[in-house]
């Protein structure tokens, strides 16, 4: 019989001390093992700042945690766009394989993104690759860093960026170039044709917008102001206006038009490791590899060049980002896919290859010491 | 301290193990069909992080509806045998609002206790556990630890369901089956069935494997992401098998208690066995299966898109899911209603 005076104690919860107990307990373990998986992070994000020409770079030291001393440091090289230190993720992924190998990375905000000074519309190849030389002089000055070897790693524009480094500084060891192109103008040039291709443009017409794409290299090429150019498109084809270069945009452009890496590639003495992907809409694929295959024609050692298929400029597998432009949605994507986005292959290769190097690295070194 | 509380509080040593043994074998289910569809659990990692944010909400009211249940079926029982009647109309507003209430809202399942406040609250920690884990290194280790915290969390979610809800909901079924007047016609039971039964239970088992078909398709997939008919129609029989009898024996056991409530009446439904209701739930995947593969041989369909596959699976599951609910809760109904005999062995 429930009585009234009895009643008084239900208040719809159970006043139960050995309930609340497990309640705490399975908190408490909980926060255990979350801080336990926590703890087996491989790699540890360090704030890390250098100045080049009196202009901060702010950046991450990304420090793998299974060893004191990393094997080595891979320095991100950005592609073109306002990249901020994680290329909005597309890294994460790269950098945990490369922590769980033992090996560093290092990012930077470029100028004018993120905590950066300046602003990247202005800067040209070279001052790109002073910035590269600028971040190892920041990085030797780490202890743990202070002998391990450096290499680079860079996408699409830096192709352009890297081999002015690579050149002017022996501290780099070698370097992993994903999608990158050897000449400004050829690459302007397929741009313009894969533009057509998409909206079906053919024949004659094609011929005429081919020829209006090489008109307006060619004028931003000899120097002219960004005024001279809006009127050439006003005259020449009025519908282009609207989507006109900005004026930063143009003088970027401008700056770096006639990039092209063929010389400073012939210059280079390091390894270098060349990826392409087949579904790239970018960069003409076949093209490029015949002009590094020619460049490094005689001394093929130096040069490991593979083209990954069911791949895009990215090296992301087409089938699943190929459809996709660079949106949230994307984002989300490859965030979730992490190493997975990756062409089949590519981040196996680059680890393998990298390996070598280092071990090869070693040996010569502990020879060094022997003689 | 009234009987009622005393009653619901006897149950707290045999619930607390009950809710603790549950918790794990749910978890340790999927993570074992997980992990033995080897090669593939060591890549796309991301799966683990979705089967967090759908486990821990999926398992916690799983977990805390099967205890809740057994919990309120037991002090109904004891209520029963010790006499124990509710006194609605008291003079103290919060005890005459709980037992009150529980006669004319008839809350009496147990997934009408759990707010969607604790949902989020789930996914939530499901979300804290996938980042926790996307941080860690995501070594074998880490990934025994996500499944360690995934039982953790399943077994609080539920534990903390159960500590507010066992008095209300106890109080709630005493009183209805003490109130209880007539059973519900075939309509009204129809809608409890589908609202209580057939709909949580199918999306908890189509949203677990969810994660598993689009985890082991992908692994399957060539680089052009397609999977072969043959084993789309082979792994969704298997997996279709195991829902419809999970499905079976579970909501077989929570369904009693309404139907002893009344709220479960279904009429004209002969005697099935449980060797007949048995082979029809191994009987309708296998059904299934051959009607999908005659559809695939019919339209020349060597190989799924994975999506496609993905999506061919789901629809299998929930067809499947909702063979073992039907199965179930037909049985139930082919038994005895509302006899004595079947009231003592709730």
């Amino acid at each position: 019989m429930l009585k009234e005076h009895n009643m008084t104690q239900i208040d719809g919860k159970l006043p139960n001390l050995y309930g609340r107990w497990s309640l705490y307990v399975a908190l408490a373990g909980l926060v255990f093992v979350l801080l336990a998986m926590l703890d087996s992070a491989p790699y540890s994000n360090v704030e890390q700042d250098f100045t080049v020409d009196g202009s901060i770079r702010t950046g991450s030291l990304i420090l793998p945690t299974n060893s004191e001393t990393p094997r080595a440091v891979m320095i991100f090289v950005h592609g073109d766009g306002d990249m901020g230190r994680s290329a909005f993720g597309y890294y994460y992924p790269l950098w945990q394989r490369l922590a769980k190998q033992g090996i560093a990375s290092y990012s930077w905000d470029k100028a004018g993104v993120g905590g950066s000074d300046g602003n990247w519309l202005k800067q040209d190849m070279q001052s790109r690759a002073q910035e590269i030389h600028a971040a190892i002089a920041m990085l030797r000055q780490q202890q743990q860093l202070k002998d391990v070897p450096i290499g680079l790693i860079g996408f699409s524009q830096a192709g352009w960026v890297m081999p002015k480094a690579l050149k002017d500084f022996t501290q780099i060891s070698f370097a992993v170039f994903v999608s990158t192109p050897v000449n400004w103008l050829k690459q302007s040039e397929f741009l313009t044709q894969i533009r057509l291709q998409k909206e079906g443009v053919l024949g004659d017409a094609k011929l005429q917008q081919m020829q209006q794409a090489q008109n307006v290299s060619k004028l931003i090429a000899q120097g002219e102001a960004h005024s001279a150019y809006v009127d050439f498109l006003q005259q020449t084809d009025p519908d282009a206006v609207d989507s006109a270069m900005s004026p930063e945009r143009y003088h970027f452009v401008q700056q770096n038009i006639l990039a092209d890496s063929e010389q400073d590639l012939s210059g280079i003495k390091q390894p270098i490791f060349v990826a392409f992907g087949n579904h790239d809409s970018n960069v003409n694929v076949p093209y490029n590899v015949r002009q590094y295959e020619r460049i490094f024609a005689n001394n093929a050692s130096q040069l490991q060049l593979n083209v990954y298929q069911n791949a895009n400029h990215t090296l992301l597998k087409n089938s699943e980002f190929g459809h996709l432009s660079p949106s949230l949605w994307w984002l989300i994507k490859m965030s979730l896919w992490e190493e997975d986005g990756f062409s089949e292959q590519f981040v196996d290769d680059v680890m393998l290859w990298l390996n070598t190097q280092l071990t090869q690295l070693a040996t010569q070194k502990t020879q060094s010491l022997g003689a | 301290m009234n009987q009622l509380t005393e009653l619901v509080r006897a149950q707290y040593p045999s619930y607390l193990l009950r809710t603790l043994l549950l918790s794990l074998f749910e978890v340790v289910i999927v993570a074992l069909l997980f992990l033995l569809t080897k090669p593939y659990f060591e890549s796309y990692q991301v799966f683990w992080y979705l089967l967090c944010l759908i486990l821990v909400p999926a398992c916690g009211c799983s977990v805390a509806v099967n205890s809740l249940t057994k919990i309120a079926s037991q002090v109904m029982v004891q209520a029963n045998k010790q006499s124990i009647t509710l006194e609605p109309g008291s003079e103290d507003g919060k005890a005459t609002l709980a037992a009150t209430s529980a006669e004319t809202s008839a809350e009496t399942s147990a997934w009408q206790y759990i707010s969607w406040k604790k949902v989020v609250l789930m996914v939530g920690t499901g979300l804290l556990i996938a980042l926790c884990y996307s941080a860690s290194a995501q070594t074998f280790d880490d990934l025994l630890m996500l499944f360690c915290a995934l039982i953790i969390a399943t077994f609080l979610f539920a534990n903390w369901i159960i500590l507010n809800a066992a008095l209300p909901f106890s109080i709630a079924v005493v009183s209805a089956f003490r109130h209880r007047r007539q059973v519900y016609d075939e309509a009204q039971s129809v809608d409890h069935i589908i609202r209580f039964h057939l709909l949580p239970w199918s999306a908890i088992a189509v949203t677990t494997l969810f994660t598993f078909f689009v985890k082991y398709y992908l692994g399957l997939a060539d680089e052009q992401g397609y999977v072969e008919t043959g084993a789309v129609v082979k792994s969704t029989y298997i997996c279709g098998a195991v829902v419809a009898i999970w499905l079976w024996l579970e909501v077989g056991q929570i369904a009693r208690l309404e139907h002893i409530l009344g709220h479960i009446n279904l009429t004209g439904i002969g005697h099935i066995s449980d060797s007949e209701a048995f082979s029809l739930v191994m009987a309708v995947p296998l059904v299934l299966a051959v009607i999908v593969a005659a559809i695939n041989g019919f339209f020349d369909i060597e190989h799924y898109r994975y999506q496609t596959a993905i999506a061919v699976s789901m629809l299998f599951m929930l067809l499947a899911a909702f063979a073992g609910v039907s199965i179930a809760i037909f049985k139930l109904c082919a038994s005895k209603a509302l006899s004595d005999p079947q009231f003592e062995n709730t």
